[in-house]
């Protein structure tokens, strides 16, 4: 008979436990404490800059680019210009737009192109020297004579571009740009300009919206503007059709879905959990003894995380619900121990089962803390939620039990029968250990024709349709995988920009007919920068050698006295300042898409160029460029996350061995140690045999299986070492587990996916060796 | 009346009624009947030499090469000499190919306005031509001159005029306009029609 002063204790204690929890829980301000930020998946910048780029491209500028192609059915081939520009200054007058304008307005680029032009003496010449003496040392000639070499190879320049069919457009500037500055520049950035062209029969408008695409003010509001300027369109031309793309749009989708998901997996996996119980279990009502524990357990979970973490992901509750199957381990341990005839007390009761529930839990939560120090923030939350979650769910159960009248929950008869037993001869011992050595050698082989591959995507849910639709909006704009697009980035301005130099260069070199652009080429190199002065000095007789060239190419030299007078000009002042200050004045003078191209913040400025070539392998380390493909999956930054998470699960596990050794005599702890462990390798082994492609979550839930397997490794300690069937708690709690990871494994989430699948696997091989553990010992 | 003021009069008005009658070109039933004549019905290609002169430059400058047309492909400009270079313009834009590379022309309306105008002209689509310019001309027994005045603010901001003459049904030369100094001039050679383009061809010079 429990005194009914411990009864009260314990449910003081409960009943403070979840005040407080509650209490804590309900003063936060959730909307802003759980993040459906994907950014927030990710870890800061730190050592990979790669992180910096995609936190910089979805949080800034970039990210906040919507396109929108318009078409009117109603008048096929001829793209509706007027009501795009309704629709885009009806865009451009809300406030949610920083930038709306239909792509065919130029008059951005013509802004820009003539604030170029007017400038190209300080942005352009330094390259074009640059350029010009490092072909001049290649040619091999002595150097006094480079001076009248650049005259001549000026003049044969000009008179080739005449050639070209640009040409006409551009003679109006020839005369005061006969070095053809600007030109190049132009021909150079063909590939940059929007192929207007692709979306025959409709227009394009682009636009940027001022909040960010990842929050509720990004997405919502600025949808409701969307709808509001294309009714405006329509109302001029009413059968107009209307596709956009937008960062926030799949942010808003991914978020419903989660949201969706969380409340189903949560939901199924309760319910699978209680159907797995009540076809065990007699009194099925019972079973709601269990729910105090769970939901202390989530309490637990959710108080000390929120505590820890300025910030959670929503996608932590997602991977939490795994508490369910977990949490209720202690409470059907300790819930279906029958007591020791009528004058064992509650405490007796605990006394006899606190060493393998305290091994159990305590090593799981050693396990789980270790990941803690993972450099994946969702990691490091999944870390502490179970942890949490396993000791808030230990410490609920004993206390919850510990207020009840004699707590036991009766098990229906088979449930505690053997699952066979061991046939007499020595044949059918023969076969089952013929099928341990087959799972062995799948054990032992499988796991070396694993894959590896991770994609920061599929954290994510994938929007199949979304997608499309964003692929279909964009090919109109002008992306195709013809093209691909490189990000050059570098500690500073100077740094981006010399490797961008080395980049264009690999790019010239090992694909000599692709074509490339890139708004960087705007800018010098820093040491271009800094040998100008030093480089027109030393062109004291240009002027006059750059007049018999022309002569002798067909020109009228005096045709030209403009770029004379500003050659001049530019000698006796040439361009000086900071190198920054040059990323300053055209920033300045830069809007709409082409602002898109680079950017200058630090700490990770970064250049885009675009290569009329589709991706091949991936440019080498040292010029600091990445495909924007391959930035999008941060494959090769996961695999680092992977081998981390790998390390720190090896630890994790040889911790909770070791712990194992120093509680149970060798051959236990040997048995102990060997069920979790076989389990995990013949799951991966399996999966390897089978071809599949392994990422980070199924190394994570692996580590989750493991600990798991451990504790019905525990719990049926007893019972393999006298021959007894396995204990109806084991039973019970691996198949709840398996059947809460199981639901997991139906997420849309491939992630959660991959975890839920990988603890249910590892689960059920680790309850099979328990159950037919018989089968192969020595009798 | 003084002989001198009837003679000035008459001078102005010959310009009223030569813009007048734009319409009346592309109206004209002997107009169309040479715009059907030159009108490509079938694949037709002839060599061109083409002469661009700019103000800051003595002499023109000079290329040559092959002009092709094929109805539903559009038009090819195959350039030889002073350097090898394809311009395609055909419904999806105007292609620029050269030194084993390809890439869309210059997208501002200047540096696409003289060859777009150009693949305007040679369909000879009276009724095109009429809504895209002002039309006005001279058609003798033999010869006839056709002159084209942008109609599109934007296209007349990068070309003056455009004038084609000929003898007969034969197009002998495309004078492109864009200030007196400046101008291109394309002399066209005798043309081949119903020609088959080998699939070689048809590869190299369209889309």
């Amino acid at each position: 008979m429990e005194s009914r002063r411990h009864k009260s204790a314990a449910r003081l204690a409960l009943a403070a436990f979840a005040a407080l929890c509650l209490g804590w829980l309900l003063h936060l301000d959730l909307a802003r404490k759980i993040s459906t930020d994907v950014l927030d998946l990710i870890p800061p910048g730190g050592s990979a800059p790669e992180l910096g780029l995609v936190r910089d491209l979805a949080g800034n500028a970039q990210g906040r680019v919507m396109l929108f192609s318009l078409g009117d059915p109603g008048a096929p081939g001829t793209p509706p210009r007027d009501a795009a520009r309704r629709f885009a200054a009806a865009l451009a007058r809300s406030p949610l737009f920083a930038e709306a304008a239909p792509l065919d307005d130029t008059s951005a680029q013509a802004r820009m192109g003539r604030e170029i032009f007017e400038d190209r003496f300080r942005l352009l010449l330094p390259s074009w020297l640059g350029r010009r003496e490092h072909e001049f040392t290649a040619a091999g000639l002595p150097g006094a004579r480079f001076s009248p070499w650049l005259a001549e190879r000026a003049a044969a320049d000009l008179e080739a571009f005449l050639a070209r069919p640009e040409a006409a457009a551009m003679q109006e500037i020839v005369p005061r740009d006969p070095l053809l500055l600007a030109p190049g520049l132009l021909e150079e950035a063909q590939a940059i300009e929007a192929p207007s062209m692709k979306a025959v029969g409709r227009s394009l408008v682009w636009a940027r919206i001022a909040p960010s695409p990842l929050s509720d003010a990004g997405q919502r509001p600025v949808f409701d503007a969307v709808d509001s300027a294309f009714s405006e369109a329509r109302a001029q031309a009413p059968g107009l059709d209307l596709r956009w793309t937008g960062i926030n749009r799949f942010a808003a989708a991914s978020r419903a879905r989660i949201e969706g998901e969380v409340k189903a997996l949560n939901l199924l996996s309760l319910a699978a959990v209680a159907a797995v119980a009540a076809i065990f279990v007699r009194r099925a009502w019972k079973l709601l003894h269990l729910a105090p524990v769970v939901l202390c357990s989530l309490l637990g979970a959710w108080t000390a995380s929120t505590i820890v973490f300025p910030r959670l992901h929503i996608l932590v509750f997602v991977v939490g619900s795994l508490l369910t199957g977990v949490a209720v381990d202690y409470a059907f341990y300790i819930y279906m121990q029958p007591f020791l005839g009528s004058g064992e007390t509650y405490a007796a009761k605990l006394g006899r089962l606190i060493k393998p529930l305290l091994a159990s839990c305590l090593t799981t939560v050693i396990g789980f803390s270790l990941l803690l120090w993972s450099d994946l923030p969702l990691i490091r939350q999944v870390g502490l939620f179970v942890s949490a979650g396993l000791l808030a769910a230990l410490g609920s159960a004993i206390l919850y039990f510990a207020q009840l009248e004699r707590p036991f929950l009766e098990a229906r008869t088979f449930a505690g029968r053997h699952v066979g037993r061991p046939p007499p001869g020595a044949r059918g011992r023969r076969w089952a250990r013929a099928a341990a050595g087959a799972a062995l050698a799948i054990a032992l082989i499988g796991p070396l024709r694993l894959q590896w591959r991770d994609d920061v995507r599929e954290l994510d849910i994938p929007a199949a349709a979304l997608q499309a639709n964003d692929t279909e909006v964009r090919a109109a704009f002008g992306d195709s995988p013809d093209r691909s697009v490189f990000l050059t980035y570098g500690s500073s301005l100077a740094d981006a920009r010399r490797h961008l130099a080395d980049f264009l260069e690999w790019t010239a070199r090992t694909a000599p007919a692709a074509r490339s652009a890139s708004l960087g080429a705007i800018f010098p190199t820093e040491a271009d920068w800094d040998a100008l002065p030093g480089r027109l000095r030393d062109l004291a007789g240009f002027s006059a050698e750059f007049r018999e060239a022309l002569l002798r190419h067909g020109f009228l030299p005096d045709s030209f006295l403009p770029f004379f007078a500003e050659w001049d000009s530019v000698r006796s002042n040439p361009p000086s300042g900071p190198y920054s200050a040059l990323y300053a004045s055209v920033g300045a003078a830069l809007s709409g898409p082409i602002a898109q191209l680079y950017s200058s913040r630090a700490p990770t400025p970064w250049f885009l160029t675009i290569v009329e070539r589709p991706a091949g392998a991936p440019p080498p380390a040292g010029l600091n460029t990445l495909n924007a493909d391959r930035l999008q999956s941060l494959d090769g930054l996961f695999a680092r996350y992977r081998w981390s998470a790998l390390r720190l699960s090896l630890i994790g596990l040889a911790l909770i061995i070791g712990s194992v050794f120093a509680i149970y005599p060798l051959g236990r702890g040997l048995r102990i140690a060997l069920i979790p462990a076989g389990s995990c390798f013949f799951v991966f082994g399996l999966l390897g045999v089978m071809g599949q492609t392994l990422n980070l979550f199924n190394l994570l839930g692996a580590f989750l299986g493991v600990c798991l397997s451990h504790n019905y490794s525990i719990f049926s300690s007893e019972t393999a070492q006298t021959g007894a069937p396995v204990p109806v708690p084991v039973r019970l709690s691996a198949l709840c587990a398996a059947a809460s990871f199981g639901v997991l494994g139906f997420s849309h989430i491939p992630v959660v996916h991959a975890l839920g699948m990988t603890v249910a696997l590892i689960v059920l091989t680790a309850l099979a060796c328990i159950e037919l553990e018989p089968f192969v010992r020595r009798r | 009346m003084k002989p001198w003021l009837l003679l000035l009069l008459f001078s102005l008005l010959q310009p009223a009624s030569a813009a007048g009658p734009g319409v009346g070109v592309a109206d004209d039933p002997a107009w169309q009947e040479l715009f059907s004549h030159l009108a490509p019905t079938s694949p037709r290609q002839c060599a061109f030499e083409e002469r661009r002169y700019f103000p800051f430059r003595a002499r023109p400058v000079v290329l040559t090469g092959t002009v092709r047309i094929a109805p539903g492909r559009g038009l090819s400009l195959e350039y030889a000499t002073p350097a090898r270079r394809t311009v395609i313009i055909d419904g999806e834009g105007i292609l620029v190919r050269e030194s084993g590379g390809q890439r869309a022309a210059p997208a501002q309306g200047r540096a696409q306005a003289a060859t777009a105008a150009l693949a305007a002209i040679l369909r000879f689509d009276p009724a095109e031509l009429a809504r895209d310019f002002k039309l006005d001309g001279t058609l003798g027994p033999d010869a006839w001159k056709l002159t084209l005045i942008p109609r599109e603010p934007g296209l007349a901001e990068s070309l003056e005029s455009v004038s084609v003459d000929g003898v007969r049904g034969r197009l002998g030369r495309i004078e492109l306009v864009r200030s007196a100094a400046q101008r291109i001039e394309i002399v066209l050679g005798p043309a081949t029609e119903g020609i088959a383009f080998s699939a070689d061809t048809l590869a190299r010079a369209f889309r």
